[in-house]
């Protein structure tokens, strides 16, 4: 007899319908599975007959072959098990009657019959839900990302009994609830603003920074505080939205990083890859095409902390996603676009010996040992890089005064408003935010009086500033007049803008 | 030209007889009348004075012809030379020991000849703040018509060249050929230099430097200016030499006072206490050597701005302290901070400010 069942894969962070077909003949018994399987899909073999013998049905003594439809496209991981186990019941007894076309089953089969939770449930169930399926059975760990979706009848189940119980229509189950997006929910920082002392200047840096979705760059010996201020970053920025909050979960759920107790990533993500990460492993890659690092701070932070110390291919292969905003990865398999628009918050030393300009260090470096730690970043990289600042360590009286500090809570506020702003001007333009404006976008609405175009000219000539500084300095004035609630850009923006450049000695 | 001096100019374009030999054999014989005659006498000198003197054909390159083919190989790539037996060798020059006997020139040469000559000298690792007042400095003293002399690295000498090489009222001294110039920090300003004002080095264009040669090129820094000027230095720094130099041939030593443990300015705070000028303003230096200053253009200020510059000068160069000290808010301090850098009053120097007065 013949079954056919529908499940999903993954495919990069869409999913695609596979159906499971399996003929149970007469013949020299034989289990054959068809239709293109990876490794982990060939192995369920063995979970399947295992698990259909512990949850007390009788695996047919005959020729089975499953067929994978579309055959050309390689299915991964273990999503297929509950399928593949449904197909061989329904074809090989009359138990389950039932129509079953209209569910999709998703999960992994443990030996005894238990459904375990699969990655990527919740790119899968919105693929599935675009293409009109509406009735789910998936693992119960898998539940609370499922509940993100909405208007879809998800069964979260626990063993590959109840799923038949289900789908014969013995036993009636509640479908999983659905879950409203909480903003304030899971948003714990172990940071705040009002935590760090004075750097009144790189506080500042850091608002404009988020306000505008500028990349920012610290530099500055040992112990200033650096690490602490780039901890802030996410304390301030604007809450996800559920779309936001959605598309970043998704590829976490691909990536396998989502805890399945959180269900939705609500926070946004702080990435800080160690300097021994490879590219492969921050941009994403390998066998399987998973997202890298810069995919996974998705709508958050990618933190890299001492830039000069990472390898120069890793910085160089940032440039592209930095500007596009989406990262393609393809290997022979497959090619797979995933969105990485981050905020790059970096830092770095002055030199090797970090006490290059300090007031309480010497520095021991020699020049050229300098200039070689400063080539590390190319400068196309750093003209991705609005915002360079120079921080040093804060006196330890300062350290330790009463003196109150705004908190993140009233700089995201702050911060809200000038966002704001900038979603209502670009409306339709295909950007949010400044820093991703074009030359195009500068000249329509960054508009300057003859009056800053004389500060901007006076700037460059006596501060040696270079030409490819002046769209960076325009972009981030546009942002302090936002968060000024200013309609135009005036000399005070502009002047505060050229001010965001870190002046190091050598 | 004299017959020494084309006997000078070949021995030094064709054998590398080290310094001390020639200075030496200059001491003995004087002044040759024609240059076979130098050429047996130089021979003989040297066969004597150094072991493993190659003496062949030596005498041969003495000709005239050999002196013109040398000459005219200089000026196609635009070098003149001069020993010190010319009229127009530098008489500062002529007054210090172990003087240069040949000088390269490149550039316009005219300027030798000025009276008022001051040298900067400085540490490559000097602090922006630093450096700004002396690309300050130089500019001045080079547009009131005083010939800045320097070397041609990066730091200390670059910002004087900076400052300088609008007017052209600057000497450079090259420690190597002119072949072969460090050309790492001031590939952008070299032109320049040759094209208004002068390039100059004691050695022949092809020579490479040697680390050795730095210290020595020094003394020719030292003892072209009226006075020198040391802007930083730490305490193994080379610009020790130039003032080792400077107190040789009694020139006045001015210099930057620094604060306590900045490595970057120990030479200075030593030269101040061992009698040197303490420079706070340009009119240090130009009241003890007599030169004349232009005046200076008066910069407008805002309210807003004079108080920062007077809070920073009083002592708070960090941003919290500014704040502190003119409760202005950050986003009012910002641009009144970069007003008065492009003012030229104050430089940024890491996450520091300080004030710029000259």
């Amino acid at each position: 007899m013949l079954a056919k069942v529908k499940s999903y894969a993954l495919c990069g962070l869409n999913g695609f319908l596979v159906d499971v077909e399996v003929d149970v003949s007469k013949g020299i018994p034989s289990f054959d599975i068809v239709g293109l399987p990876d490794t982990a899909v060939k192995e369920s073999k063995e979970r399947v007959r295992s698990a259909i013998k512990n949850s007390g049905y009788k695996f047919p003594n005959a020729k089975i072959t499953v067929n994978l439809a579309p055959a050309d496209v390689k299915k991964q991981g273990a999503y297929l098990d509950l399928a593949i186990a449904v197909g061989i019941i329904k074809a090989s007894s009359d138990d389950l009657v039932n129509d079953i076309s209209d569910y999709i089953l998703i999960g992994e089969l443990s030996l005894d019959g238990g459904l375990r939770s699969v990655q990527g449930v919740l790119p899968v169930l919105i693929s599935a839900k675009e293409e009109g399926y509406n009735n789910f059975i998936i693992p119960l760990s898998n539940s609370t990302e499922a509940g993100y979706v909405e208007g879809v009848n998800v069964f979260a189940l626990t063993s590959l009994k109840t799923a038949l119980s289900k789908l014969s229509g013995g036993e009636e189950f509640a479908p999983v609830k659905n879950t409203k997006f909480n903003y304030s929910f899971n948003k714990k920082y172990d940071v705040d603003m009002a935590f760090v002392k004075g750097q009144a200047l790189a506080k500042r840096a850091i608002e404009v920074a988020v306000a505008g979705g500028h990349n920012i760059l610290f530099v500055g010996p040992p112990g200033a505080g650096k690490t602490m201020l780039a901890k802030c970053v996410p304390t301030i920025m604007p809450d996800m939205s559920f779309d936001e909050a959605l598309e970043t979960t998704k590829i976490h759920s691909v990536a396998g990083t989502l805890k399945y107790s959180d269900g939705i990533i609500s926070s946004r993500p702080f990435m800080t890859p160690h300097h021994t990460a490879s590219q492969v492993s921050i941009v994403g890659g390998g066998q399987n095409v998973m997202p890298g690092i810069i995919s996974l701070a998705h709508n958050g932070v990618l933190y890299l902390d001492e830039m000069p110390e990472y390898p120069r291919s890793v910085l160089e292969s940032l440039r592209q996603p930095l500007e596009d905003r989406v990262i393609t990865v393809t290997r022979t398999k497959a090619s797979v676009e995933y969105p990485a628009s981050f905020m790059l918050v970096a830092s770095m030393n002055p030199c090797p010996c970090g006490n290059l300009g300090s007031k309480n260090g010497e520095c021991k470096c020699t020049l050229s040992q300098i200039h070689k730690y400063k080539s590390k970043i190319s400068g196309p990289l750093l003209d991705r890089i609005d915002l360079q600042i120079g921080v040093d360590g804060v006196e330890y009286t300062d350290l330790v005064s009463d003196k109150v500090e705004e908190s993140s809570e009233v700089v995201k506020r702050r911060v809200n408003m000038a966002r704001n702003i900038q979603r209502a001007r670009f409306e339709g333009e295909g950007i949010s935010c400044n820093a991703e404006m074009s030359e195009k976008h500068l000249k329509k609405y960054c508009v300057l009086s003859a009056e800053c175009e004389e500060i901007i000219k006076s700037a460059f000539t006596s501060l040696n500033l270079s030409a490819r500084a002046r769209s960076r300095i325009i972009k981030v004035a546009r942002t302090i007049a936002d968060l000024e609630l200013s309609e135009n850009i005036t000399p005070s923006h502009i002047l505060e803008a050229v001010n965001y450049r870190s002046n190091q000695p050598v | 030209m004299t017959a020494t001096s084309k006997g000078l100019i070949i021995l030094d374009g064709y054998f590398s007889v080290d310094y001390v030999y020639v200075r030496d054999f200059l001491d003995e014989i004087g002044e040759v009348s024609s240059l076979s005659e130098f050429a047996s006498l130089s021979n003989k000198f040297f066969q004597k004075k150094i072991k493993d003197f190659n003496a062949k054909n030596y005498e041969n390159y003495f000709t005239e012809k050999a002196y013109l083919s040398l000459i005219e190989t200089y000026a196609k790539s635009g070098v003149s030379v001069i020993t010190e037996f010319s009229s127009n060798y530098p008489k500062e020059l002529k007054e210090i020991s172990f003087r240069p006997i040949c000088l390269y020139l490149k550039g316009n040469a005219n300027l030798l000849q000025s009276k008022n000559k001051f040298s900067i000298v400085g540490s490559r690792k000097t602090l922006p703040s630093y450096l700004k007042i002396t690309e300050d400095f130089s500019k001045r003293l080079s547009s009131s018509g005083v010939i800045i002399v320097t070397g041609v690295a990066g730091g200390g000498d670059l910002s004087a060249i900076k400052g300088a090489i609008g007017s052209g009222n600057l000497i450079c001294v090259s420690a190597s050929g002119f072949d072969h110039v460090y050309k790492e920090y001031t590939r952008e300003y070299i032109d320049k230099i040759i094209e208004k004002g002068l390039l100059i080095s004691e050695k022949p264009p092809k020579v490479k430097a040697m680390p050795y040669f730095y210290p020595v090129r020094n003394r020719i820094i030292a003892g072209l200016g009226k006075g020198v000027l040391v802007i930083s230095g730490s305490s193994k720094s080379g610009t020790r030499h130039t003032y080792n130099y400077a107190l040789e041939y009694g020139k006045d030593v001015f210099s930057f006072p620094y604060g306590l443990g900045v490595t970057s300015g120990e030479i200075c705070n030593e030269i101040i206490k061992e009698g040197g000028y303490l420079v706070t303003s340009i009119e240090d230096i130009t009241s003890v050597l007599n030169f004349e200053l232009k005046k200076k253009e008066e910069v407008k200020l805002n309210d807003r701005e004079k108080q920062v510059l007077s809070a920073i000068k009083s002592g708070n160069y960090q941003v919290d302290d500014i704040i502190l000290a003119t409760n202005y808010k950050i986003f009012e301090l910002l641009p009144t901070l970069t007003c008065l850098e492009i003012k030229g009053l104050i430089v940024k120097n890491g996450s520091e400010y300080q004030a710029v007065d000259s």
